[in-house]
């Protein structure tokens, strides 16, 4: 790639940036047709974005007569949070909340940790037939999604974890994604300090641990946190491999409120939605800076 | 015995060491092994159990019914319906101290039997299924479920249930499903708007009089759109079977398929003019919800959701018989589900729960799903329970529902495959909402029609034998 | 990343050849066993399965062959299917790279709000693809979704977005594109944030200016990401599921089943396990051939090693 020559050195230097500009990107500001127009343009970018959102939430605070009815009500005439009683009631999300907490929470930290050892290895051991074995990992992410339900059942189930927190995790901990995003952001590492740290003796372990690791801090945020939503966000998998509602997670939930016979309940549908979003949306706003962050600077890479 | 391929792996439980991949080549093998030879004939029906198939997993037992055999029942239903199902049994566990019954809602009748099938595979099974309509056949074949005429007594038999509802249970003589959640379609209509024009307040009795009662509904507006007599749906396959033989057709004679013919014809251009040219009628992505809405004044639904309009409209409901075409009643197809006992390696096990089945066929309490779901009394004596009586002096529409009970007949056999529900269901949602060719649109029906009822000739023959 | 040299990083070697060899082996297995236990190995499964006629039910699998490769290749509704997922895969890719382009570019002007455009942007990729799903079918409602309001501005009635074969599969193909643009604009965003400004400083001296220097100075620089974007976004828009599933069921007819969708159906629904593991089959062949050859054409600008 013709960039990376010239790049290399800043990247170097910016490997744990994050997306906010540096002084030296920022322009002095100009007042113009052009700016006006770029505004206006933003202003449709925005509202392509919010306004979905915004139906999405405003929507499960309705009362039926604000939903059903043209011309658009687009603010809640009253805020009617009985949408939100009557979707817990259908789908118990409290324990689903649980479940997803837990099969969420300790499915990241399992994949995080094989991803970084398969990283690792890949940007830092010496091995001659890498290449196969990476195509292996990312060949894995174009199998289609479905043709494994049985088989992983059968396996689970002969395991004699259906139903568990175990049969819900190890499944999808395999890491091709993450992994190669934390893979491209070591390769990146500047190889001269690697190097020093070998000279003083330092081994894999120690290299690992005191020098990769935290020079690789952002892609990891980052990994991890798009590995918790495309975990906390599956469907599938729970939906098949649980039985008991003790253990089934959140998004089963929209599953049990449109399914009820008697058509669907907008408000109620909205609500359980935002209950499953909304936890997300905040973690993903609170963190938004190193997802986005760590994400472009590893697909750069 | 003989035992799915894949399903060989998990017997062996005891390979567990670790991920055992050797234990998963095993499976693999085993699979290889069987090719070219031909599937086997079900298992041998006389065996009662079945070895290595233990109990799925149950959710935590409440203390003070510890000790008991445990019955795990899979039911589609959720919200509503599915607390009332667990009421039932809460009140079965109380009425005696031997068996713990506890049900788990899986989401659906779809997902339910997808389920059941991976179930089957990794052998650890419900106890007891609810299936809906003949979507039983399958895993009958799989020789999965257990033959019910043996737990019956004098007291609980097939003689108990409303008799429409049997026959759809009953496979070469033999029970294996017993009516429990049976529904019928109704034809729903906004009563209100009727009144206020000055219509029937009893509705339309057949599809010309719906036809004429369109344009004056379309004199009321509804948030600048003229008000609909009537709103089709994507999933319109139940609803079909009732109008085909509105029209004086069939999806099929015994296992001829007639889904070609004229009436067939008549009918869904009757519907694409009726849509498509007048105006009458559209196709809505939920016609529920629009119903609710108040968009259209008139949709089909099950008799299961009565208890929902009931509660959540703010208008006066009407529930009317499905239309008519060539007679003024047209016979109408059952519905909802039914339960079944899945073979397990417990004669214990489904002893039990053949105890929850008559415990749920007793007058007083399929009276008390009947009121509290909107299903129909699944029991003779319970159509003349107090309960019953009461809830229809209450609320008529109720009395509707349960009248058309004698209406009610099993769908033609062409239509008993998912396959085949859903091209019907695709068929009419091309006519409905595309304005597709009705010729065309047959002629593509037939051909998976007779698909279907080919591919599985035998199976039907035997079902059908007695 | 050409530059770096990774296939030999330590040039000092330890006594023994083989410790580096074993510790990569150590390293690696634990993830390359769960891929090939749940991945590979149903995948595998999937594929034998492929030469049968199965039901899930009955005791075992009937051997038939290719015929389900025949039957696959000798139905309409195949090529009909395999039709939807080229529309649907390929206006995604080509809307969402290029307004997730537009988009970057723009939130790079150091605009007073860009912070929370950038936010909004991507908020909508953290959605499960079932909640975007009856987001979308709520909005499309032509009666009193948001597509009724926003086609009333231009004077014309809203489609029947989901309920007509013309229109479903613009339905799933905009809630799948919405989902994924913003982030693509994120993706190019911070890609142009690190453009080597000497280069661009160089073109401008050169006199490039404007969509000159876009195109010929900043779109080249931009190619690994834009070939990210590509692989990433076909096989992700090629397996989606929840949002068909909840927007259309694959419907009317099969006007929106995209290849997955069948996968899921054959086995699901029509319980052919025969013909979904074919189905799935060609699938992943078509997908592989599509990165091989991209990978190929795309030159030497994304090694795997």
């Amino acid at each position: 790639m013709t960039a990376s020559a010239t790049s290399m050195s800043s990247r170097r230097r910016d490997a744990v940036r994050s997306a906010e500009p540096t002084q030296i990107h920022r322009r002095r500001k100009r007042r113009s047709p052009l700016r006006a127009v770029l505004y206006l343009f933003q202003a449709a970018a925005v509202a392509v974005f919010v306004i979905p959102i915004y139906w999405l939430f405003s929507s499960a605070v309705k009362p039926d007569s604000d939903i059903y009815t043209y011309p658009l009500q687009w603010i809640p005439t009253s805020l009617h949070l009985e949408n939100f009683l009557e979707a817990w009631r259908v789908a118990p999300f409290g324990r689903f909340f649980m479940n997803s907490i837990i099969t969420t929470g300790v499915g990241t930290a399992l994949e995080i940790t094989l991803a970084l050892l398969s990283a690792y290895a890949f940007a830092m051991v010496r091995f001659r037939w890498k290449t196969p074995v990476l195509l292996l990992i990312i060949g894995s992410m174009m199998l289609p999604g479905h043709v494994t339900l049985l088989v992983n059942y059968i396996t689970i189930g002969n395991l004699g974890w259906l139903n568990t927190y175990q049969g819900l995790i190890l499944p999808s901990i395999g890491s091709a994604f993450a992994m190669f995003l934390i893979y491209q952001q070591m390769r990146m590492l500047p190889k001269d300090v690697i190097d020093a740290a070998r000279i003083d003796g330092a081994g894999h372990v120690r290299r690992l641990v005191s020098v990769v690791l935290p020079m690789s801090r952002a892609m990891i945020v980052t990994a991890t946190l798009i590995t918790m939503t495309s975990k906390w966000n599956d469907f599938i998998w729970p939906l098949i491999s649980t039985s008991t509602t003790e253990m089934r997670t959140l998004p089963i939930g929209l599953l049990f409120l449109q399914d009820q016979e008697g058509g669907g309940d907008w408000g109620a549908v909205m609500a359980g939605a935002v209950t499953v979003v909304a936890p997300m949306l905040i973690l993903f706003f609170i963190a938004q800076k190193r997802i986005v962050g760590g994400l472009a600077g590893a697909v750069k890479g | 015995m003989t035992q799915l391929d894949l399903s060989m792996v998990s017997s062996r439980r005891t390979v567990l060491g670790g991920l055992s991949l050797l234990g998963l080549g095993a499976g693999l093998g085993t699979a290889l092994a069987g090719c070219g030879s031909p599937n086997a004939a079900p298992e041998d029906a006389g065996a009662t159990t079945r070895e290595g198939f233990s109990q799925a997993a149950l959710p935590s037992i409440p203390e003070k019914y510890q000790g008991r055999t445990n019955v795990l029942a899979w039911f589609p239903w959720t919200g509503g319906s599915f607390e009332a199902a667990e009421r039932l049994l809460t009140k079965f566990n109380d009425s005696q101290d031997e068996i713990f019954a506890v049900a788990e809602s899986q989401g659906g009748f779809v997902p339910t039997n997808q389920k059941l099938t991976a179930a089957l595979q990794a052998q650890a099974v419900p106890d007891i299924v609810a299936f809906s309509d003949v979507k039983w056949l399958q895993f009958y074949f799989a020789g999965a479920l257990s033959e019910l005429d043996r737990f019956f007594d004098d007291e609980w038999s097939l003689d108990v249930y409303v008799q429409n509802f049997v026959k759809e249970g009953v496979a070469a003589g033999k029970t294996y499903v017993v009516p429990f959640a049976r529904s019928t379609p109704l034809f729903y209509y906004n009563k209100s708007r009727y009144t206020e024009l000055g219509l029937p307040e009893e509705g339309p009795t057949t599809w010309d009089d719906l036809a004429e009662f369109a344009p004056e509904l379309q004199t009321i507006d509804v948030s600048g759109k003229p008000l609909m007599s009537f709103a089709f749906g994507p999933v319109d396959n139940w609803f079909g079977q009732a109008e085909a033989w509105a029209w004086g057709g069939a999806f099929s004679e015994g296992l001829d398929v007639t889904i070609n013919e004229d009436p067939i014809h008549d009918w869904l251009n009757w519907q694409a003019k009726f849509i498509h040219d007048d105006n009458f009628a559209y196709m809505a992505q939920e016609p529920g919800t629009d119903f609710q809405a108040g968009v259209t004044a008139g949709c089909h639904g099950s008799t299961g959701s009565l208890m929902g309009f009931e509660s959540s409209v703010d208008f006066d409901l009407g529930a009317a018989f499905l239309l008519g075409k060539v007679e003024d009643t047209t016979k109408v197809p059952t519905g909802g589900g039914g339960l079944a006992i899945v073979k397990s390696e417990s004669e214990e096990r489904q002893n039990a729960a053949a105890e929850l089945m008559r415990f749920l066929a007793e007058p007083e309490n399929a009276a008390t799903w009947h009121v509290e779901t909107g299903y129909l009394p699944i029991v003779n004596e319970a159509l003349e329970s107090e309960e019953v009586l009461a809830l229809r002096e209450e609320k008529p529409n109720f009395g509707v529902a349960v009248d058309q009970l004698a209406n009610a007949q099993t769908a033609d056999e062409a239509g008993w495959y998912d396959t085949s529900t859903v091209a019907v269901a695709e068929a009419l949602a091309r006519v409905y909402g595309d304005n597709a060719d009705v010729a065309e649109v047959l002629d593509e029906l037939e051909t998976i029609m007779v698909e279907v009822v080919e591919d599985h000739r035998d199976e039907l023959e035997e079902v059908l034998s007695s | 990343m050409s530059t770096v040299d990774l296939s030999s990083p330590p040039k000092v070697r330890r006594s023994g050849q083989w410790r580096e060899p074993l510790l990569f082996v150590l390293l690696v297995l634990p993830n390359v066993a769960v891929i090939v236990i749940f991945a590979y190995y149903p995948a595998i499964y999937n594929f034998i399965l492929s030469f049968s006629n199965w039901d899930f039910l009955t005791p075992r699998p009937e051997w038939v062959g290719l015929r389900n490769y025949i039957n696959v290749f000798n139905s309409q509704q195949f090529y009909g299917v395999l039709w939807n997922t080229i529309i649907f895969v390929g206006v995604a890719l080509v809307a969402t790279l290029v307004g997730g382009l537009a988009i970057g570019t723009l939130l790079s002007q150091r605009l007073r709000f860009s912070g929370f455009t950038r936010t909004m942007a991507f908020a909508p990729h953290m959605l499960p693809g079932a909640a975007v799903g009856i987001l979308w079918l709520f909005m499309f409602d032509p009666r009193y979704g948001l597509s009724r309001w926003l086609f009333s501005l231009v004077g014309l009635d809203s489609p029947q977005w989901t309920t007509t074969s013309d229109w479903s599969i613009w339905a799933i193909t905009i809630a799948y594109a919405w989902q994924r643009l913003g982030f693509v604009a994120i993706i190019y965003y911070s890609a142009i944030q690190e453009l080597p400004t000497e280069v661009l400083e160089a073109a401008k001296m050169d006199g490039a200016t404007g969509l000159r220097l876009a195109r010929s100075v900043a779109l080249p620089l931009l190619s690994p990401v834009t070939f990210f974007l590509i692989i990433t976004g076909i096989v992700s828009s090629a397996q989606a599921f929840d949002i068909i599933a909840t927007l259309t069921n694959g419907g009317p007819g099969t006007s929106s089943s995209t290849l997955t969708w069948m996968v899921y159906r054959e086995a699901f629904i029509d319980f052919d396990v025969g013909r979904s593991a074919t189905t799935a089959t060609v699938l992943f062949l078509l997908l592989a051939g599509v990165t091989l050859i991209q990978a190929r054409t795309t030159g030497k600008k994304v090694h795997y090693s």
